[in-house]
């Protein structure tokens, strides 16, 4: 009781007195004294007794009446209802005893109205003030609702509408009324035997308040606890209460060793345990354990007398689990965030319920002031500490777990918040759960709060379960103190929690009086100190029903993009990353690359011909569009590890939630990718290809996207993340066939004919040869001779460098006796005569006739070609004439070239590097110049670098279309193997 | 019995009253004060001794009040429904002490059945409570009261070898001799609630209702 609290009852007493005669002061008096006495000592006892007369012989004198609405207004104010209902109980009490003492039994009654009338002022409901009145009173037969009154007896009294616990050792019985709306209990003891309420006495007849963890003893023995009580006037059905045991459960890590031995425990609905022990004594295992994440080695876990390897599914949708880390979005609001998941885990509510749910619950957790507040990282803070964890907790407790896991709830809090918090974890076991809570080291208010503790030393040993003032008389007693049951002080109730792990760390001393590290009981010696109580067997064994209706996976779909499409857009920093590094990019990238040419006046001018860098801008930008969509990907679902870990218990579609971060940075790519490219087409002034560049720049976005979300699957820390996307995205720069030619590549990974293996695994590379071959072909120029050019390219090849080079060897052929090298160039020979579509085999070379047969009929196909190749020349020059008729003039046509053709592109199409036309490689003769003018043979689609076209069957396809249908077909399973969480599972296959 | 003689019967018993209570409050106050000061269980158990006693004497006070009250024409007493099965679990709960005290067992044969009268509740109940303490005064050491309800009453038997019958025939000048029972007696008369005693195999038996 606070000053003002005693204040105002004494003044409450001298304004009844006051109004009343000189009997009632007597009585007043003594009443005081008896009160204040039993609450603190007699000295103040005393002391209030002669306050109340000095307050009354004040206002007698003056003729002045107390301002008793005053002094409630105050009271309202300033204290919570608990503590006006105390106010209520000790006037009620007066009243009663002077009604006793009373002789005149009307006076008595106006007594009871100006009590009544105080109640008013007070703010009591009426049925409140009803309970109260027949509690004090003893007239129990007066209330007709009993639903709040409790008789504890060795017989069940038979009394309608009580609750009844049955406590067959008890000579006395006890009452206890409980008042719903401060969640207080209050009772008395009839009888003569020695009870004690946490080590102190109760006196018959006596209202004492019955505090949550509070334990009433009978001879030292435990005969009542808090737990037991509330749960009766809770009510908790059968049908919806649940009693979890643990069986002896044994777990071991196997890499650490560490683990848990032989703990067992039961705990049902209602109750709060604290779960305590130092650093790595197997908390968190142990909670891991009770969630299901974990599997015991030996022993079992039971929900209701469900075993949870039997229907471990089932369980889960029951637990509800609040990790020591925040599992919020940091840019939804306080009410976002709740919503959200209500959304989630209620589909049987429409959203406007939803609203109204959520407001209820934040308006429950004192949150609904910050509703509309940014919940903030932990840095930020616009919100406190205290408000995120009610925040953590309310997002659990929306979907209604029966059993409800919270780790270290009070970390990092002040102590006021930390109360709070525990204070409405409690609240949610008087609701009906049962609360699990992970605490390390609680303050002595929140320690009275827990029903049961379970304390766990060193090594995983259980060391006690139970009453948390009986665990300190249990340390105590084997610490060998003298006053072992003193647990809490006398007036003050303060307990000291800290002193359990003072008696268990405990060191011995050596026989110099020094303080050694071996402790003076070990943890097996301590756990052997205690043993557990076995419960029994459940008749039946039935797990409640789950109250969550989870929604459907494309309502989950909906609700999961919606989340992320909130969060991001109201991430600042992500927001500029996300749509200035594009512009930035394009920007740094088109403007380096735009190089221009020394003009005739000393000037300079671009020239988009002259432009050597187009290459390496298709490249860098192909590899920043990875860089870019694997970036902001890569931590997408690290960054929600919390969450998801929150929601597993939810067992919600992981598709739907894979697919929302799909659909969303698939959005985003889209925009960065068009402004990406329509900021750098347009500095390099790219004529004709804008929607083509988009489209390679849109799957390689898409892809680095797939690829991160991947990588955010595989690795737990966002460092590692971030360090393995350059690691992916430095290969696809040499793979894209322009830094390190494919010819030019390590033999054992080249392919002399077509693009290696390592190639076609390489999105670069595909889409390197798309951006090019398109420039080169599809250009406003070069579309119109290209066809023309081509013809011209494989006549010329063919009549002036492959023919010529047959040739060559046939005469090697016919000069050379050694075999082995004759079969060489046999096959040269046949490989060269293949590409012109001669048919011929080996043996036939060996045969002069059949050699001159061949030299002749090669002579006539090269007369052919030269003859077919000067019409491809002229035809080239009509078209170049028909083009200056077209556009007025050759300087017209100049400029168009200029414009719309490209040096760098020519130079890597046509491979002007290359000196020689035909090389030999191995048995082959490769045409190492103008690829893009020559025909890939395969039928399977493969080809050498920069085809034309690409072929499969008998059908061709412009090499663009083609690559950009393998780079959707390597989408495709990439997205697959991400939906599917593939790798992830491989490697804890792997690890297993 | 004529007006005037029940006036200063009245008078009497409110005195009584008076006067028991300005003797009480000097004695309940230090009681409860010194249930809040001492914790030696020697101390505590004589307390609990003078509380049964205490107790007693605030039944006297209360019940001299009460029936001043009933007996004073002028008094208007208010009726209310009242369950006559309920309020006798309410008495056997408040007994406890007297109960364990006296090594008394009551049985009570549990019904759903109530006995719904209009009366007023507070003297009814301290007349189930005097019917209770009658018999206890009369019963030896681990003797059973029973209690069943049967044909919308009442009926509290033990085997007393019928002392609790006896008390109610000693009369002076009609009125009997101990005031609980006239206080009894007469509630059940004011508000028409048929009671009956007979002695049947040594057993007194009460039923009202």
């Amino acid at each position: 009781m606070n000053e003002l609290l005693v204040k105002s009852q004494v003044t409450l007493f001298a304004h009844i007195v006051v109004q009343s005669d000189n009997s009632i002061q007597r009585l007043s008096e003594i009443y005081t004294e008896i009160l204040f006495t039993k609450l603190v000592n007699s000295r103040v006892g005393k002391q209030q007794k002669n306050e109340l007369k000095e307050i009354v012989r004040k206002h007698r004198s003056n003729q002045k009446p107390i301002d008793i609405d005053k002094i409630c207004q105050d009271i309202n104010k300033n204290s919570p209802i608990h503590h006006r209902l105390i106010l209520l109980i000790n006037l009620l009490e007066f009243g009663f005893f002077a009604q006793k003492n009373d002789i005149l039994l009307t006076q008595a009654n106006n007594l009871s109205e100006q009590i009544k009338s105080i109640s008013e002022l007070l703010r009591i409901p009426h049925q409140t003030f009803s309970l109260c009145s027949s509690f004090v009173s003893g007239k129990l037969f007066e209330t007709d609702d009993r639903s709040g009154i409790l008789i504890v007896k060795s017989k069940n009294p038979g009394i309608r509408g009580v609750h009844f616990v049955e406590r067959g050792s008890l000579e006395g019985y006890f009452i206890f009324a409980y008042f719903k709306q401060t969640n207080s209990i209050f009772f008395k003891y009839f009888g003569k035997e020695p009870i004690q309420l946490n080590s102190k006495p109760v006196h018959p007849k006596t209202i004492y308040a019955f505090y949550s963890g509070s334990v009433l003893t009978l001879n030292g023995k435990p005969l009542l606890y808090y737990s037991r009580v509330i749960g009766q006037f809770k009510g908790l059905a059968e049908h919806e209460s649940i009693t979890l045991s643990l069986k002896n459960i044994q777990f071991q890590y196997s890499k650490s060793g560490f683990g848990l031995h032989h703990v067992c425990f039961t705990a049902s609905s209602g109750e709060i345990i604290g779960v305590m022990g130092g650093s790595g004594v197997g908390k968190s295992t142990l909670f891991n354990l009770v969630n299901g994440t974990l599997k015991p080695l030996e022993g079992q876990i039971l929900l209701n007398g469900v075993s949870y390897s039997d229907n471990l599914p089932a369980i889960q949708k029951l637990i509800g689990y609040v990790p020591q880390d925040d599992s919020l979005f940091e840019n939804l609001t306080v009410f976002e965030n709740l919503y959200f998941t209500a959304r989630l885990a209620l589909s049987n509510l429409s959203p406007e319920q939803t609203a109204e749910l959520v407001n209820a619950r934040l308006a429950e957790f004192g949150l609904y002031h910050i509703r509309n507040l940014r919940v903030g990282s932990s840095i930020s803070r616009n919100i406190s500490g205290g408000q995120r964890k009610r925040l953590n907790i309310v997002t659990e407790i929306i979907r209604e777990p029966k059993l409800l896991l919270v780790d270290e709830p009070t970390s990092g809090l002040s102590s006021a918040d930390s109360l709070r918090v525990m204070s409405l974890l409690k609240e949610q076991a008087l609701a009906g759960r049962l609360v699990l809570v992970n605490i390390h080291q609680p303050s002595a208010e929140i320690y009275r709060l827990f029903d049961k503790i379970l304390v766990l030393d060193q090594g995983g040993y259980m060391v006690f379960y139970g009453n948390p003032l009986e665990a300190l008389k249990h340390f105590r007693l084997l610490a060998g103190h003298i006053d072992a049951e003193e647990v809490e002080c006398t007036t003050c109730r303060n307990v000291k929690p800290d002193e359990i792990f003072d008696i268990i760390e405990e060191k011995q001393v050596d026989e110099f009086g020094q303080i050694t590290e071996i402790r003076k009981i070990s943890p097996v010696e301590l756990s052997s100190h205690f043993t557990p109580d076995l419960s029994p067997e459940l008749e039946h064994a039935s797990l409640p029903g789950v109250i969550s209706k989870k929604a459907s996976p494309l309502r989950q779909l909906e609700v999961y993009i919606k989340r992320l499409t909130l969060s991001k857009l109201r991430d600042v920093e992500f927001f500029i990353f996300a749509f200035a590094i594009p512009v930035l990019l394009a920007g740094v990238i088109a403007v380096f690359s735009k190089y221009s040419y020394p003009s005739q006046d000393g000037g300079y001018i671009y020239i988009f011909y002259e432009n050597y860098n187009i290459p390496i801008f298709f490249l860098t930008s192909i590899i920043a569009s990875l860089f870019l969509g694997m970036i902001v990907t890569s931590d997408s679902i690290i960054r929600d590890a919390n969450v998801n870990k929150r929601e597993a218990l939810l067992f919600l579609s992981q598709k739907a939630y894979f697919n929302s971060k799909v659909f969303f940075y698939f959005g985003l790519t889209i925009i960065q990718s068009f402004i990406y490219t329509a900021i750098s087409v347009y500095i390099l002034q790219l004529k004709g290809m804008f929607l083509q560049t988009w489209g390679v720049m849109l799957i390689m976005g898409f892809l680095g996207n797939v690829v991160g979300l991947m990588v955010s699957t595989l690795f737990k820390s966002l460092s590692a993340a971030y360090l393995i996307v350059p690691f992916l995205v430095i290969p696809q720069i040499i793979l894209s066939g322009i830094t390190i030619p494919f010819d030019r590549m390590n033999r054992h990974l080249s392919n002399p004919e077509y693009v290696p293996l390592i190639g076609l695994i390489s999105p670069s590379m595909w889409g390197m040869e798309a951006l090019l071959v398109y420039q080169f072909v599809n250009n406003d120029y070069e579309k119109h001779f290209f066809m023309v050019d081509m013809t011209e390219s494989q006549n010329r090849i063919n009549s002036q460098y492959l023919i010529p080079k047959i040739f060559q060897l046939i005469q090697d052929l016919q000069k050379n006796p050694d075999e082995n090298i004759r079969l060489r160039y046999k096959k040269l020979i046949l490989h060269g005569v293949s590409q012109l579509n001669i048919p011929l085999s080996t043996d036939l070379l060996d045969r002069s006739s059949e050699v001159r047969k061949l030299e002749i009929l090669l002579n006539e196909l090269q007369q052919k070609l030269q003859r077919q190749y000067s019409k491809a020349l002229r035809d080239r020059d009509a078209i170049g004439n028909q083009l200056v008729s077209k556009l007025g003039g050759y300087d017209s046509l100049l400029h168009l070239k200029q414009q719309c053709t490209n040096k760098g592109v020519e130079d890597l199409t046509l491979s002007r590097k290359n000196i020689v036309a035909i090389q030999v490689v191995e048995n082959k003769l490769v045409q190492t110049i103008d690829p893009v003018f020559k025909m890939p043979t395969s039928k399977w689609g493969r080809s050498h670098f920069l085809a034309p076209y690409k072929r499969i069957g008998n059908m061709w396809f412009s090499t663009y279309t083609f690559n950009v249908f393998v780079l959707g077909m390597l989408l495709c399973i990439a997205y697959i193997l991400f939906l599917f969480n593939i790798f992830p599972r491989l490697l804890s296959r792997l690890a297993r | 019995m004529n007006q005037q003689d029940i006036s200063a019967q009245v008078e009497l018993l409110r005195r009584i009253g008076f006067e028991s209570r300005t003797l009480l409050n000097g004695i309940t106050g230090p009681i409860h004060l010194l249930r809040s000061m001492i914790s030696d269980p020697a101390l505590l158990e004589t307390l609990h001794i003078l509380d049964l006693s205490t107790v007693r004497f605030e039944k006297f006070s209360l019940r001299s009040q009460l029936l001043a009250n009933l007996l004073n024409p002028a008094s208007t007493l208010h009726s209310e429904t009242c369950d006559l099965a309920d309020l006798v679990n309410h008495a056997v709960l408040e007994l406890n002490d007297f109960i364990n005290f006296y090594g008394i067992t009551i049985s009570i044969a549990h019904s759903t059945v109530s006995l719904i009268v209009d009366a007023n509740r507070d003297l009814v109940y301290q007349s189930v409570m005097i019917s209770f303490e009658q018999f206890m005064g009369v019963l030896e050491t681990g003797s059973t009261i029973n209690v069943n309800i049967e044909n919308n009453h009442i009926r509290i038997s033990a085997p007393d070898k019928g002392f609790f019958a006896q008390k109610f025939e000693q009369t002076t000048d009609n009125w009997s001799n101990d005031l609980d029972i006239v206080l009894l007696k007469k509630t059940f008369e004011k508000f028409n609630i048929h009671f009956s005693i007979n002695v049947i195999d040594s057993s007194s038996i009460l039923t009202f209702g």
